[in-house]
């Protein structure tokens, strides 16, 4: 297993305010989004179970569907609400 | 309660069915037929989904008592195609895509060809207000529009060449 | 993922052949939602509210119970009662509690129309009598319809439960706010006040259903192993399943919804309203049981999309170029939680560029049906505001409307208001097409104007899962599981096809019920061609290597030595080099060779991009009546790469005349005793053929990296630009500005004369 990645979490409204008290940046040390789900689950519980139906995770930019793929050395990973669409 | 008494004729067939006295020849179509091409989408004469031809007028048959059409003949769209050889509105619409969801598509095929039986060469205007009465929310009628056209058009090569 | 294919080494995407369902929907023989019959069925009939807000004292259904032919009687009392939890709906995410109470009432009626009793009985004449004859004794509450009311500091609080979420330290909530949710960067009220120019404006718009011509229906059969089985149409049988076991408290696997041709949903028909009020009257009356709406039922119960009140003040530099917006606005959600602000938050100025903004939205509640999505959920509405105040802007610095938006359009590489960066977007390429089309240079007539907007929608990929499978003659069997609601089986069939390197004659679509193919979310969210396709074309490549794995055996060489070259497998070693097989020599040796030949697969992904449309529309105002008719109207759209053309176009006239509609005709109207006036085809006027001119369609080609074919979702963005493309070009021609939608003839008619 490859070593801890440590990036900057950007978390984008309303999950700031729904789970982190407004907190909306977090330094973590993960290997991939899972982890990461995981630390932000300790910060602001309740977050993992919602964060399945209702998140989505950018890595540097890029929306990553597959929360299992390496974070490597990316440095940031922003979390925002999935689009609802008709 | 009472149910009439009805034969008719659909689409070349006599048929006979019992109905209430309050119930439309499109309930009767598509209860006591089974024939659900006609569809209803508002029951009130408002979206023409249920448009059959009376004795050569169209009409929208959910205005229609179904024991008006005694002794009547009824045509549908079950009975635009003859067997499996699709009518040149039927074919115009699939090579046009003037169909998205196809509900309403029943009937603007059924106008559509009574538009064409009474006027071989309209104008796209004369196509818009002939089928005015046919509300449909997917294409925004251009495709539609052009189909009618397309058909009409193939028509009347259809007869110059008979 | 691969680079998307270049387009001239297509075979068949980008055709246009004839779909697959064709001929039965032309012919009449297609099942939708309303035709479906199973035997032995019983017909129901719903008991509907008549007041806006009511508490439920009492339901007396004995008279109705009397009646011959009556089977079975539920109320809410009947429901499973419900913990809140989060289920899958859509994309988004919907409460159980909110979606079981808007299907029946428990305690309190919240809107004309909510329903309160439900009959199942041999006949739908005998429902319909029974349900006259269920006796509802209501406690009249008082209610509130317009926003202005809704909104207001000290409005009725039309639910206890209601508290505003999202708020700041010491920020104030509102009695019937359900959300305030803010996007911000930067100092927006700084920047402005360094702007050179400025413009403001307050904009409305009416709540407004999404039209589709087919009434709801399903039919439910409650089996007597306490399994469920359903037949409706909707935009996805898998959300209707999930939330129908969540709603009745079942297993979801011991529900089963087998999917019917769909009449048209746009949004309205990825929720359920009907499938559990059957399923219960099934479960108490031991027979099948079909529930139907009525027309005037689909008005007052379904839908619709939320009004809005919009403030948007823009501020440019001297050039043009946007520096500060400053957004905050109210969306009608009905009587419950939820709501489309998030979303017209992320798509108001989601397609520019500016260092500085403030963007606010709130979702309030009101007497009326809970809000559902409609094409592009949320965007229309802000992007009228904010396209209009573009088109001000334009006005006021003297600069050409395109022109202007090139100065601060975004394109690939740009943060988005998300916190993601955009990928290969096509915005510029669209504004540049459109400013070069002829249509926005051609000569106007007398008592004409010219309007132009642009606007985007985020689209969505996710979850699906199709199968592909061989026949032994070659016939090549694609399965998914999303329903058809515009050609789609068409796409599919052209992407398996082109994948595979056989005629798309040979493919056949099959639309799987729940049982029978794994997980598809909705048909919705412009991600159908885009997910379901990637899963198409990921099972036929799974496929060819299988294929290439049995030629390899009947070589008696190594599967590195076998290509797959349009539709055969040509071999490469030494022995056998340039002897080939077909797909269907390798199909009729399957049983030989290991077995039938079939891959499923399901897949999630989320490498879409969001699409951009640019609207040109003309409109001549009668100065006589008010009367304003659309006299040439132009879609622009980057569609990524259209699989089927006629498809494509077909979606992107289809919105624009949506939108067209909003734009002038159609707007919720309630008396002054909360009841829906309008609640038909008459007077809720959707666009006729008569009203419209041909929309012409430019497809702008730009393909999506995250797609084999280079596919971008197309369905959502048309419905976005037309309500300001619209508005701007009727605020032209009487020289007035038109803020508020619908604009009706009343409405033009008092502009001109000075109103
Ligand atoms: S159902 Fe007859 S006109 Fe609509
Ligand atoms: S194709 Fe759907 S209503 Fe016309």
């Amino acid at each position: 297993m490859e070593a801890d990645c440590l990036v900057r979490v950007i978390v984008m409204p309303p999950f700031d305010r729904e789970f982190f008290g407004g907190t909306d940046r977090f330094e973590i040390a993960a290997k991939t989004l899972f982890g990461v789900v995981n630390q932000l689950n300790e910060l602001g519980p309740g977050f993992a179970d919602l964060a399945d139906v209702r998140a989505a995770f950018a890595v540097d930019g890029e929306v990553q569907p597959d929360w299992s793929v390496p974070l490597g050395d990316a440095k940031e990973v922003v979390v925002m609400q999935k689009v609802a669409g008709g | 309660m009472s149910r009439n008494h009805v034969t008719t004729t659909v689409n070349g067939d006599e048929r006979e069915f019992l109905c209430s006295p309050g119930q439309t020849l499109l309930d009767a179509l598509r209860d006591e037929l089974g024939m659900t091409g006609s569809k209803e989408g508002c029951g009130s004469g408002d979206c023409g989904a249920c448009t059959v031809v009376l004795d050569g007028e169209m009409v929208c048959s959910c205005l229609v008592l179904a024991s008006e059409a005694q002794g009547r003949r009824v045509e549908t769209i079950e009975g635009i195609a003859e067997g499996s050889q699709l009518h040149p509105v039927q074919q115009k619409f699939l090579e046009n895509a003037a169909l998205q969801c196809g509900f309403c598509t029943p009937g603007f095929i059924v106008a559509s060809k009574a538009l064409l039986d009474k006027n071989p060469n309209p104008t796209e205007t004369e196509v818009r207000y002939w089928l005015a009465g046919n509300l449909c929310r997917c294409t925004g009628y251009d495709k539609i529009v052009r189909a009618v056209m397309d058909a009409a058009a193939e028509l009347r090569q259809e007869r110059t060449a008979a | 993922m691969n680079a998307p294919e270049p387009k001239d080494a297509f075979k068949v995407v980008g055709t246009r052949p004839i779909r697959p369902d064709g001929v039965e929907k032309v012919t009449g023989k297609a099942i939708f939602g309303t035709d479906y019959k199973a035997a032995n069925m019983l017909h129901g009939a719903i008991v509907r509210s008549p007041h806006p807000h009511a508490r439920i004292k009492s339901i007396d259904t004995s008279k109705a119970e009397a009646v011959p032919g009556v089977k079975a009687v539920i109320t809410g009392a009947d429901f499973p009662s419900l913990e809140d939890i989060i289920v899958r709906m859509g994309e988004s995410s919907g409460s159980t509690v909110d979606i079981s109470t808007n299907i029946m009432a428990k305690d309190t009626a919240y809107y004309d129309g909510h329903a309160v009793a439900a009959i199942a009985a041999v006949t739908r004449q005998a429902a319909l009598e029974a349900a006259r004859l269920v006796e509802v004794d209501y406690e009249i509450l008082p209610h509130v319809i317009e926003m202005c009311d809704a909104f207001a500091a000290d409005a009725t609080k039309i639910k206890a439960a209601i508290n505003t979420v999202g708020l700041g330290e010491g920020e104030q909530g509102r009695p019937n706010a359900s959300l305030k949710f803010t996007s911000a960067k930067g100092v927006a009220a700084a920047a402005m006040a360094n702007a050179v120019h400025v413009v403001s404006g307050h904009y409305s718009l009416k709540p407004v259903h999404q039209g589709y011509i087919e009434p709801h229906a399903a039919v439910a059969a409650w089996k007597a192993d306490g399994k469920l089985d359903v037949w409706c149409s909707s935009q996805g049988q898998f959300d209707v399943r999930g939330l129908t076991a969540s709603v009745l408290h079942l297993e979801i696997g011991n529900v089963r919804v087998m999917p019917l041709e769909i009449g048209g949903g746009f949004g309205g028909k990825t929720t359920i309203y009907l499938e559990p009020v059957a399923a219960l009257l099934s479960k108490k009356s031991g027979q099948p049981v079909r529930v139907a709406m009525t027309r005037e039922e689909v008005f007052r119960a379904t839908g619709p999309a939320p009004g809005g009140e919009i403030d948007v003040k823009l501020g440019a530099d001297a050039d043009g170029k946007l520096v500060s917006a400053e957004i905050e606005f109210q969306y009608s959600s009905g009587a419950f939680g939820g709501g489309d602000a998030w979303a017209g938050v992320m798509h108001s100025v989601n397609h520019y560029a500016i260092e500085d903004y403030k963007v606010t939205g709130w979702n309030v509640l009101c007497n009326m049906p809970k809000h559902a999505a409609y094409r592009a959920p949320g965007a229309p509405q802000i992007n009228f505001a904010v396209e209009s105040a573009m088109n001000d802007l334009a006005d006021k610095i003297g600069i050409d409307p395109i022109e202007l938006r090139l100065k601060s359009a975004v394109k690939p590489g740009d943060p988005s208001m998300m916190g993601s960066k955009f990928g290969e977007i096509g915005l510029i390429e669209c504004l540049e097409a459109a400013k070069a089309h002829p249509h926005y240079s051609a000569p106007l007539g007398k008592n004409q104007a010219r309007g132009f907007a642009c606007g985007t929608w985020m689209n969505y990929g996710g979850p699906s899962t199709a199968s592909v499978s061989l026949a032994d003659d070659g016939s090549v069997l694609v399965t998914e599981g999303n329903p058809d609601i515009g050609g789609s089986r068409a796409s599919m069939a052209l992407m398996a096809a082109e994948t595979l390197g056989v005629p798309y004659e040979k493919v056949n679509v099959t639309i799987a019920d729940t049982s029978s193919i794994g997980y598809s979310m909705v048909t919705g969210g412009s991600r159908t061609t885009y997910a379901t396709g990637i899963a198409v074309i990921e099972a036929a490549k799974a496929v060819i290597n299988i294929l290439r794995e049995r030629a390899a055996k009947m070589w008696e060489t190594d599967v590195a030595n076998i290509e797959w070259i349009d539709g055969s497998a040509v071999c490469t070693d030494a022995d056998n080099a340039g002897k080939s097989f077909t797909l269907a020599q390798i199909a009729a040796k399957a049983g030989a060779t290991g077995g039938p030949i079939a891959f499923e697969n399901g897949v999630n992904p989320l490498q879409h991009l969001p699409g951009y449309g640019a609207h040109i529309c003309d409109v001549e105002v009668d100065k006589e009546t008010g009367n304003v008719s659309v006299v040439r109207y132009t879609v622009v759209q980057d569609v990524g790469r259209a699989i089927h053309p006629a498809y494509v176009e077909g979606q992107m006239q289809g919105g624009a005349v949506q939108g067209i509609g909003w734009a002038l005709n159609e707007a919720y109207i309630y008396n002054k005793d909360g009841r829906l006036d309008n609640a038909g085809f008459l007077d809720y006027r959707i666009p006729v053929a008569s009203d419209m001119p041909m929309i012409d369609t430019v497809m702008v080609e730009k393909p999506n990296p995250g797609h084999p074919y280079g596919v971008k979702g197309v369905g959502e963005v048309p419905i976005v630009p037309p309500l300001a493309a619209v508005g701007t070009a009727v605020s032209r021609a009487v020289g007035k500005p038109m803020r508020s939608l619908p604009i009706s003839p009343d409405k033009v008619y008092a502009a001109l004369n000075g109103g």
